[in-house]
């Protein structure tokens, strides 16, 4: 963190005693990238399964990108089939995650800009450099409660989200909640399985 | 008295025939000139009918509130592409609304800017989620243009799909076409821009698309034919608009104006055609049955005359034809020349034993009285319409009742000057097939009554089952453009035209008034103008912003600012060729997307040894539209609630007059082209609402009165005909032997309806009343003719019963003619007619003689 962002921080700690509802919306960012970081550092899957878990949970809002995935049948979907399913989403980044980056190669993260959209949302754009290539990482944020939350991660523009919601409410139309439950699934294996770690 | 007349009136022409046969000419050439120049024809089907109702003053009413929906023509544009039904029809309204000095009103509701941005609202929830879920498929493509507003971020994309074939985007392979066919037509030179709208939402419905304008035209009821520059001018417009997507499209014409300008048009076609049909089928009918070329000439002559003469008298007295009255020029073919076919048959039977003058004479007094009494009873067989309140047949009654009345005159006039002036006819000799019945007839003459009562049970079974189709639509051609057009239309649930519409005195009313009517059980809807307002905003909006999120990354795109050249174009053609390369090879490929693949292949390999503006302006036929589209895209999911009073000013008019009057629609709930349902429903709205119009009430307004008409005509026919043959006959018992071919016929007519499945209709209705009027002919012939001779053998043996059958003849084939038409009313007349006049030839011929024979005893002869 450069100097100027560190001043900026504290800045907003300063702020924060007055504006005590207003989070950073950088912050869960920050920490997920933190996160990303750690996990490369890791050679073991369930290690990662378990560093991850805990930092979508407070960073990610799962249930708006089910909400969406799912489009408008979400709503009228028993309390019981959605929570499993907000459970099985955050199971599916995590783990998609999980098995994205094989092992560190001194990449970092780089937050550019913000860019507020609504009064409660805002996009983050950051860079992920690797020694191969750059991709550009474009955050979308939703804030609940106070707090930020991720709900869509854009790679060199293409959106997470829109590629959950063409796949899964097609699967929600032709199969119902079972099917996408098990497409979820099934997503969780394969990404443990592409992993090939131990 | 009358046989006086006639001997004086012969006399005097055949004493100086040609100054008779000149002044002949004379009227003619007066009456042709009238006929052609003062020729003009009325198709308002409205205005067929007396205009003093109360459901004509509430439709009149209406106009008054709502003159937008007077004489319109819609112009309809179709097409299963969304992008080409929009723009073509967009740009055909902006050419039409040109025309100001032909167009009052230029409307296309869908083309409005209002549509173009809340047009999402508009559509059902389901299909908006789904198309929600084709955006979020189209989101990568979208994204990668707004970043890079050229095609390196567009390649990129391809090139980085096709390497991770795990992470293909679902719309990949018609992406690939499309950019495929981009390169195509570039490199081909139409260079037609990339329609993406049809590719981002995806339709993967199959359905034709439809888009209206409707258009007012200024009427010109000065022209002959009101309607044709209002049609004429539109297809004009159609036919100049140069669209790269015209070609994906239909476009026609329906709606008031094309339908009765199309009405108009085939009732003039049809009378065309059935009359050269029926002079051709003539010459036939009298080449085989009169076997003489000078009782043919005269036969013809005399037709021509008559007819000359009859269409300017229907000029002079009722001013204009309508498209039910015109039929009479045809009719008049068969009709006119039965006198003739009388005097030139009887003549040459005369002529043979008598003097050319005696002859001539004798003729005229012979067949003069029947033929003129002929005339009279058809002559009230169509004047019995004129009373009613029907206009339409009120006026063929005065058309076809004065052309009666002239064919006589002409015929007693022209024949024997005519044959004043050439040589006897020779008369060729003719197969004696009448003869062979009159031996039959008089051995089983009690078998043929027998079997005639019989018959006419049987057809009064089956008449039975006979109605009345109230539609006045049914009368067109079916298989017009318009006709066809509106039946899709309707069909497919966007025009309503067999809904009832109101005047609410305003919303409240009209809320009060949908409550009550959507009681009824003939009712399944009724629209408000509040119901235009889309349903399910709240839901809706929320669907919307979810595209919004989704397409966050196209909107808010952070555009690559790097400098970009000619040779960098080159570097990533060329690597998306290699990228496409790898993939058609790779084992794991999906078969339609490898050949989409492949074929984006060739042509990028030919793109990339174009030259450089080859590239520039394949770059230009994707990249500018898909930015446009980005910008529609990015304003239509923002939108916000819609309100009534935000519906676009000239759409609201339609809904809501300057007062605050609505306009309400109520929908039966039950198909209502079978009359009782038309009626429930009619009369169920009417309990609650008093003064309602539409078709619905209009066509069973005009049925009522069409069929109170049918049934007063014949009344009148069958009551004045009685007492002219009671009259004439001298015999009640004749008289009732006369009746009863006609009424079999009647009944026969209405039995054929049933059996063919061709309802009753407002044209056709004609025909029973007609039936009276012209069968009574041939009875009254056969009568006279029966009672000059011994028995029925002699009957046979004298020229009447030829003359019946090819004056029969004759009117069959002309009626016969209208059965050719594509106008519905015409052609049902001639259909009806045909099978009519068809039995009632087998009736007067087989029935009536055998009838005659066992039953009547006075010896009655016509006077």
């Amino acid at each position: 963190m450069s100097r100027m962002s560190r001043t900026l921080a504290s800045l907003f700690l300063v702020f924060n005693f007055y504006l005590p509802a207003l989070a950073e919306p950088t912050t869960p960012v920050t920490e997920f990238h933190e996160g990303l970081i750690n996990l490369m550092k890791s050679a073991s899957y369930n290690d990662r399964i378990q560093l991850l878990t805990t930092i979508v949970a407070n960073n990610f809002d799962t249930s708006t990108v089910a909400r969406i995935a799912l489009g408008r049948r979400w709503r009228n979907m028993e309390e019981g089939n959605k929570a499993a399913i907000v459970a099985l989403m955050g199971e599916v980044i995590v783990s998609s995650y999980a098995s994205r980056f094989p092992t560190y190669t001194q990449q970092y993260f780089e937050i550019l800009s913000q860019k507020p959209i609504k009064p409660d949302r805002i996009i983050v754009r950051t860079r992920l450099h690797t020694d191969a290539e750059i991709v550009d990482l474009d955050y979308q944020l939703i804030e609940l409660n106070g707090q930020w939350k991720i709900f869509d991660v854009a790679a060199n523009g293409v959106s997470d989200l829109s590629l959950k919601r063409a796949a899964y409410a097609t699967t929600f139309k032709s199969r119902g909640v079972a099917g996408v439950i098990e497409e979820l699934r099934q997503t969780i294996r394969d990404n443990r399985d592409k992993a090939n770690l131990p | 008295m009358y046989r006086d007349f006639l001997v004086s009136w012969t006399g005097f022409v055949i004493s100086r025939p040609r100054q008779v046969l000149v002044a002949i000419s004379c009227i003619t050439l007066a009456a042709l000139y009238i006929a052609i120049t003062q020729f003009s024809i009325n198709s308002d089907t409205s205005r067929l009918i007396r205009q003093d109702t109360h459901w004509k003053q509430v439709y009149d009413r209406f106009i008054e509130v709502f003159p937008q929906y007077l004489n319109n023509t819609y112009v309809v544009v179709s097409g299963k592409s969304l992008s080409a039904v929009s723009n073509v029809s967009r740009a055909l309204e902006a050419q039409l609304e040109k025309k100001t000095d032909s167009f009052q009103l230029v409307h296309g509701p869908a083309n409005s800017k209002f549509m173009d941005d809340h047009g999402f609202l508009f559509l059902p929830v389901d299909d908006l989620d789904s198309l929600v879920s084709n955006l979020a498929d189209a989101q990568p493509f979208l994204t990668s243009i707004a970043r890079d507003p050229n095609l390196r971020g567009l390649f990129k994309l391809l090139t980085v799909s096709l390497s991770e074939p795990e992470n293909l985007p679902g719309s990949m392979s018609r992406i690939t076409n499309l950019l495929s066919d981009a390169i195509d037509s570039t490199l081909d030179g139409r260079s037609l821009p990339v329609v993406w709208r049809d590719e981002i939402l995806n339709r993967d419905n199959d359905d034709t698309l439809y888009n209206i304008i409707f258009i007012q035209g200024r009427q010109n009821f000065g022209e002959s034919l009101p309607n044709k520059k209002i049609v004429e001018t539109i297809r004009s417009v159609i036919d100049d608009l140069e669209h790269a997507q015209k070609s994906l499209v239909d476009i026609r014409l329906t709606g008031q104006i094309p339908l009765d300008h199309g009405e108009i048009v085939s009732a003039m076609d049809s009378a065309g055609l059935a009359g050269s049909i029926a002079a051709v089928l003539l010459v036939l009918v009298l080449i085989f049955g009169v076997r003489s070329l000078r009782v043919i000439l005269a036969t013809y002559l005399t037709m021509i005359i008559g007819l000359i003469w009859t269409a300017a008298y229907a000029i002079l007295t009722v001013g204009q034809y309508n498209t039910i009255s015109i039929v009479f020029l045809v009719m008049f073919i068969g009709l006119g020349v039965d006198f003739a076919i009388h005097l030139g048959l009887r003549y040459q039977e005369a002529v043979g034993s008598q003097s050319k003058k005696d002859a001539l004479l004798n003729t005229s007094l012979g067949v003069g009285p029947a033929i003129s009494l002929c005339g009279v009873t058809s002559a009230f067989g169509f004047l019995a319409f004129v009373p009613t309140e029907y206009l339409g047949l009120a006026e063929l009654g005065i058309i076809s009742g004065g052309g009666m009345i002239i064919a006589v005159a002409v015929s007693l006039t022209v024949i024997p000057a005519f044959f004043a002036i050439v040589d006897e006819p020779v008369c060729l000799p003719r197969p004696d097939y009448l003869s062979v019945l009159s031996d039959v007839l008089y051995r089983y003459r009690k078998a043929v009554v027998a079997v005639t009562f019989a018959a006419a049970g049987l057809i009064t079974y089956i008449a039975r089952d006979a109605y009345f189709d109230y539609g006045t639509l049914s009368l067109k051609d079916q298989n017009s453009e318009a006709m066809m057009t509106f039946r899709e239309l309707q069909r497919e649930d966007i025009i309503t035209d067999y809904a009832i519409s109101y005047i609410a005195m305003d919303m409240d009313a009209a809320e009060a008034a949908k409550k009550k009517l959507l009681q009824l059980n003939s009712v399944s809807e009724v629209i408000i103008p509040q119901d235009y307002v889309p349903t399910d905003q709240e839901e809706k909006l929320n669907i919307l912003e979810d595209a919004q999120i989704i397409l966050a990354s196209a909107f808010y795109a952070e555009i690559n600012p790097a400098p970009y050249g000619d040779s960098e174009r080159d570097e990533f053609i060329q690597r998306l060729l290699r990228a496409s390369e790898t993939y058609i090879r790779s084992p794991v490929a999906d078969p339609a997307l490898r050949q989409a693949v492949q074929r984006l292949h060739l042509s990028l390999g030919q793109l990339a040894i174009s030259d450089t503006h080859i590239k520039q302006a394949f770059e230009t036929n994707v990249i500018a539209p898909a930015l446009e589209e980005l910008a529609w895209l990015e304003n239509a999911v923002s939108v916000g609630q819609v309100e009534l009073g935000d519906l676009p000013e000239k759409f609201r008019q339609r809904l809501i007059s300057e007062d605050g009057e609505v306009v309400v629609t109520i929908s039966p709930s039950e198909d209502i082209v079978a009359v009782t349902a038309l009626r429930r429903f009619t009369r169920e709205v009417q309990s609650v609402i008093k003064d309602a119009t539409g078709r619905p009430v209009v066509d069973l307004g005009i049925g009522e009165i069409v069929v109170t008409a049918f049934q007063q005509a014949t009344a009148i026919a069958v009551t004045s005909i009685m007492i002219v043959l009671l009259l004439v006959l001298r015999s009640f018992v004749d008289t009732i032997l006369v009746f009863i071919p006609l009424a079999m016929t009647a009944m026969m007519t209405f039995a054929t309806s049933v059996m063919i499945d061709l309802p009753l209709n407002m044209a056709n209705v004609v025909v029973v009343p007609l039936i009276f009027g012209l069968g009574v002919d041939n009875g009254i012939h056969i009568v006279q003719r029966f009672h000059e001779s011994p028995d029925i053998r002699d009957l046979f043996k004298s020229s009447t019963p030829r003359a019946v059958f090819l004056s029969t003849l004759t009117t069959l084939g002309t009626f016969g003619a209208l059965s050719f038409s594509g106008h519905q009313g015409i052609y049902s007349i001639g259909v009806l007619l045909t099978f009519a006049l068809s039995s009632l030839m087998v009736l007067t011929l087989v029935s009536l003689p055998a009838l005659l024979s066992l039953f009547s005893t006075t010896r009655a002869v016509v006077r």
